[in-house]
């Protein structure tokens, strides 16, 4: 069994999702998205990364990225290690991407600033 | 000395800032500057590369920077004028401002209206009384955000947060996916200061220990911290003898409040409320010194960024009226009141007359379940919606028309 | 005679103190054994202290339960040894503190090399740091002493130092008031001290008078009886008036070496022949030992030590300029609970206005076995809050507390002199309050040991003709008109780049500063010399750009740069390292 608040709304509920007969039961919800979100967390958490990356030819120092959508959680140290090694050049936009499919997860890293 | 004339000067490239400008120039203002101490606009969501912003506004789950890169992206595509590394140093109630720059010394800007936008600061040590030494290594969330986001710097290797405050959680997690070892968060009041989503998301996400209703009691370390006592609090917030515990660390990070900078809105005579540390507001979120309004945090400190931009939209629409000699101005308001679990509402007056909608901005003094907010005037109800649930770190907003005489109260019942 | 007087004390006021004293043939009452608490050891030395006949007191005492930590001077001598000698000076000063300085700038005017040592890494890293800026009328002292003396002439002093040094003051003058008829036997034996102290200017008031002089108590409604008026009270910025006279003595050619520990004192037949330094040994014929609250050590290092200098904390506080205090005079009300709880031997502070109009609180006044000990404590900062007499400023004003470490010896007398036992060893010692206030006498009067000295020797001392008084102030942009500032912008745009947005302090001030004579190093030596994180933020928004000029400035990296001494680093290390490499 694992316990979860639920970040769904501010009611916070506390999830309690168990396996019973070889199927995930959460018990503790109050709406359907809170049952959805306690499943998701038990079988398969995902999570959005934020981080920055070196910014090479300019007076900012680090440029902030974001995941272009959420990764499993267990490969977010793996993603973060692929950023920290990753450094780039301006002129960059918001939304342009700064490392593709990062580490095999189908999911884009992107910068979330414009620098001309 | 360079003198101009502006019809609206923005003073803060902040959320609240460029939300205003922007308006302002939706609303027919024709010369809009806005004025900017920093290299660029943004403000603070410069730092904030966290996500969650914009859920209200856009729909969506933004950074803090790419939140502000689409205003930024909007004003770039407009006439506003924007005055960057240039700060106001002295602000006159007759709207005559003083700012300077390297590029171009000092301006001398007459003004048509103002939109305060300058946010707020950070509360420091002295100012919550931390006691014991004075070494290298504490500081305040907001400049260690800086220092790791924006500088790419590590203030510390094992750190200590006190303050649940959002930007102190935020701060924890980003301490910790920095390779930081954040040893736990300690809580002086009763309740956490942060959201719920941010308490799960930064710290259970990192089993990164909350401690309720204890404080860091005495700082350690002559040069640089090498500890702090931590001490459980009664409920008058006194240390209870016998709890203090040492904790090692090179790094205390505080995270204890923010508080409005009002210095320009003092400087113009704009009288303050001591509630919310803010000038006094209008529906149009005009001050006290007729042609200046106020948006954004330097109002009252607000928990969601499309809040503040909300603000700054009202404000500039509240100056677009008195540019043409309507507006709020000059006349006779209607008080309004905080109600039964009400600590606070923005504005505290509306100006008489019919009007279709007042947006209310409210903070509830406890936490509390399903509830019914009301706003009322003269036994009769304005307004009402429902919340599932009430917690002082957030805002409530209610839209409600209004009209008539006599006092406006807003209030929060559990039903 | 004298020691069965400080024995028949001590029995009597002390039975159950286990001490032994001893006595040597100048007096010197020297106390050993172990008592039961620090403040009975405190007391045990004033009282001794106080037996008539008796010069001075060393103790050696103990107390149950207390460490009383000892510095380990071994390895700076080990270190300076090893170096060998470094300079050969005519005068070296120990401590770059008020005294040091002063003493420094006044030397400064003959034709002598002159080396001061400075354990800090900045002039002001003791004492002098943490001050509230009285230069004190001299009123409140004991009739008769030499510390009495010397504040009221060292008053006088200052006018000088003020005009040579542009030094910021607030000539504020101090009102003592008194509500009730009761209080004036009081007031009078006050008005009677300051007479017989010489102070100048001394006038009882009636109440129209003082509001007269002060406005703001009329609309704060202090009920007022009488008042005595002082009006040679200042106040001053301690930590600027030592970087000028040490800017000042620079350009004099004295030179300050910071981060100097004092090893040893040489001597040699009775006379000193300099000091061995952690960076080696110089050699001079006259040490100044203005060590602060380790004077006692250097003191026996020359083999005269004859007193014992212990450790009593002042926590002060700062408000918030944006609240102007309501009284720009130092106004103190003589309530009889006012005077509750202070430390009788030092004249613990009360409200003061500070030049930049900052309401300052305290310092209090506690006893401590750690000298080094300046950390703040809820009881203590509580007594230093019910100094705030200003209706319109509460404890939501704070913008900083601090506490700082007064020297003082067991006599509660400044120590002004030529060593009898080591020639050439001067002690300026035991200079707590008023020691600001005295400074410019302390270091007339050790010129005046210094010269009568070279007289003795058939050497006559006379004033260098280049000798250059006047120390310009920098430029303070926030105190300039804006038309003023637009042309300074215009001249040099590095004015026009605000850094310290609370006090509003530009690049241009902090380059300038950079630039000075005693260039400061770290971030707080920026702040003390222009006020840039001194404000309501604390440097929440600016001590990541002083970090970015200072590392600009001196070629270094930023995890280089400390807050003040060489263990205090801001930024530990840099991030993306791997990143950064490969570029």
């Amino acid at each position: 069994m694992a316990e979860y608040t639920c970040i769904v709304c501010p009611l916070s509920c506390q999830l309690a999702v168990s396996e019973e007969n070889g199927e995930v039961v959460v018990k503790g919800n109050g709406c359907k998205r809170g049952e959805a979100h306690g499943k998701n967390e038990y079988l398969n958490p995902m999570r959005m990364i934020t981080s920055t990356v070196v910014i090479a030819n300019r007076e900012e120092k680090r440029l902030a990225v974001i995941s272009r959508g959420e990764v499993p959680k267990k490969m977010v140290p793996e993603c973060l290690e692929e950023i920290y090694r990753t450094a780039v050049e301006a002129p960059v936009s918001c939304g342009d991407v700064i490392i593709k499919d990062v580490c095999h997860t189908g999911v884009d890293i992107v910068s979330t600033v414009t620098i001309e | 000395m360079e003198k101009m004339k502006v019809d609206l000067a923005v003073i803060g490239g902040g959320p609240a800032g460029m939300a205003a400008a922007l308006e302002a120039k939706r609303q027919g203002v024709e010369k809009v500057v806005i004025i900017e101490r920093d290299k660029k606009l943004g403000g603070i969501l410069q730092q904030c590369i966290h996500d969650g912003f914009g859920l209200h506004r856009f729909g969506e789950r933004l950074a803090g920077t790419e939140y502000a890169q689409r205003f930024i992206d909007q004003v770039k595509e407009t006439d506003i004028q924007v005055f960057l590394e240039t700060m106001v140093i002295e602000m006159t109630a007759d709207r005559e401002i003083y700012a300077c720059g390297k590029k171009h010394g000092m301006l001398h800007i007459s003004c048509g209206a103002i939109v305060e936008a300058m946010g707020c600061r950070e509360r420091t040590a002295s100012q919550v009384s931390l006691y014991g030494k004075r070494p290298a290594g504490v500081y305040t969330a907001g400049s260690v955000q800086r220092f790791i986001n924006m500088e790419g710097y590590l203030p510390g290797k094992e750190a200590v947060i006190l303050g649940s405050g959002d930007i102190g959680l935020i701060m924890a997690r980003r301490m910790t996916l920095e390779g930081i070892h954040v040893k736990g968060v300690y809580e002086v009041m009763s309740s956490p200061g942060g959201l719920t989503r941010n308490i799960v998301q930064c710290l259970d996400d990192y089993d990164i220990p909350l401690t309720l209703s204890a404080t860091v009691n005495e700082i350690h370390g002559k040069e640089r911290i090498e500890g702090v006592t931590i001490a459980k609090l009664d409920e008058n917030r006194n240390v209870i003898e016998g709890t203090e515990e040492y904790v090692s660390c090179d790094l205390l990070v505080l995270a204890v409040g923010l508080i409005p900078e009002n210095e320009l809105s003092k400087g113009a005579g704009i009288t303050l409320d001591g509630k919310t540390k803010g000038p006094v507001l209008d529906e149009n979120f005009m001050t006290d010194v007729p042609g200046i309004y106020a948006a954004g945090n330097v109002s009252v400190v607000y928990d969601l960024v499309d809040y503040v931009s909300q603000s700054g939209e009202i404000a500039a629409r509240g100056a677009a009226s008195y540019l043409k000699g309507e507006g709020s101005a000059g006349k006779e308001w209607n008080h309004v009141a905080a109600g039964e679990n009400v600590n606070f509402v923005v504005p505290s007056k509306v100006s008489q007359g019919d009007k279709e909608k007042v947006s209310f901005f409210l903070r509830v003094t406890k936490p509390l379940k399903k509830s019914k907010v009301e706003v009322m005037q003269n036994g009769v109800v304005l307004a009402s919606k429902q919340i599932m649930h009430g917690a002082p770190p957030e805002m409530v907003a209610i839209d409600s028309p209004v009209s008539g005489e006599g006092t406006i109260t807003v209030c929060v019942r559990e039903v | 005679m004298v020691l069965d007087m400080v024995k028949q004390m001590l029995s009597e006021s002390f039975p159950d103190e286990n001490i032994s004293p001893s006595i040597d043939e100048r007096n010197i009452v020297t106390l050993r054994g172990e008592c039961s608490d620090w403040n009975t050891l405190i007391q045990i030395g004033h009282k001794a202290a106080a037996v008539e006949g008796v010069r001075n007191v060393v103790s050696e005492m103990t107390a149950k339960g207390v460490t009383i930590p000892r510095r380990d001077y071994e390895p700076f001598r080990e270190s300076g040894e090893k170096i060998g000698v470094i300079r050969k000076a005519d005068v070296v000063i120990i401590g770059a503190g008020i005294s040091g300085c002063g003493v420094a700038r006044e030397l400064s005017r003959y034709p002598l090399n002159i080396v001061v040592v400075e354990r800090g890494n900045d002039v002001a890293s003791g004492a002098s740091r943490a001050n509230n800026g009285c230069i004190h009328h001299g009123q409140e002292c004991k009739s008769g002493t030499l510390k009495t003396r010397l504040n009221v002439e060292g008053n006088r002093g200052y006018r000088r130092w003020e005009k040579e040094l542009h030094l910021n003051v607030l000539d504020c003058g101090a009102l003592q008031i008194i509500q009730e008829e009761s209080q004036m036997p009081e007031l009078k034996k006050r008005y009677e001290t300051a007479l017989r102290n010489d102070v100048e200017g001394a006038k009882i008031l009636t109440p129209e008078e003082t509001r007269e002089l002060e406005p703001g108590l009329a609309k704060t409604n202090v009920p007022i009886y009488a008042a005595l008026w002082l009006p040679t009270q200042r106040q001053i910025e301690p930590y600027e008036t030592c970087v000028a006279l040490a800017e000042n003595a620079t350009v004099n050619g004295v030179e300050f070496l910071f981060g100097c520990e004092v090893g040893d004192v040489l001597t040699e037949d009775g006379k000193t022949t300099g000091i061995v330094t952690s960076q080696g040994i110089i050699q001079a014929p006259y040490v100044i030992n203005a060590a602060g609250v380790y004077a006692d050590d250097i003191a026996k290092m020359a083999g005269d030590q004859f007193y014992t200098i212990h450790g009593r904390k002042g926590t002060i506080v700062i408000m918030d300029k944006a609240k102007k205090p309501s009284y720009p005079r130092l106004v103190s009300q003589l309530t009889p609970e006012y005077h509750k709880g202070k430390n009788v031997e030092s004249k613990g502070g009360g409200m003061h206005p500070t030049p930049h109009m900052n309401l300052l609180l305290g310092p209090s006044a506690m006893e401590v076995p750690d000298k080094e000990d300046n950390s703040t404590t809820k009881k203590d900062l509580d007594y230093t809050m019910t100094c705030n007499q200003d209706p319109n400023i509460t404890s939501a004003d704070t913008i900083r507390i601090f506490a700082g470490v007064r020297p003082a010896d067991f006599k509660e007398d400044f120590i002004v002199e030529m060593s009898e036992i080591t020639e050439g060893f001067i002690h300026v010692a035991a200079i707590q309050s008023p020691g600001l206030a005295s400074a410019p006498a302390i270091a007339k009067r050790v010129v005046r040991i210094v010269t009568d000295d070279y007289r003795k020797k058939g050497k006559n001392l006379i004033p260098k003709a280049d000798f250059v008084a006047e120390r310009k102030a920098g430029v303070c942009f926030h105190k300039l008109s804006h038309e003023e500032q637009d042309k300074l912008i215009k001249k040099d745009p590095r004015y026009g780049n605000i850094i310290c947005r609370c006090e509003q302090i530009s690049e241009g001030e902090i380059l300038d500063a950079m630039r000075s004579p005693v260039p400061p190093r770290s971030v707080d030596a920026i702040k003390h010399r222009t006020r840039a994180g001194m404000g309501r933020c604390q440097g929440g928004f600016c001590q990541i750009k002083v970090i970015e000029l200072l590392a600009r400035e001196f070629g270094t990296e930023w995890t280089d740069i400390h807050l003040r001494g060489e263990d205090s680093p801001i930024l530990l290390e840099k991030n993306r390292k791997e990143a950064e490499k490969g570029r």
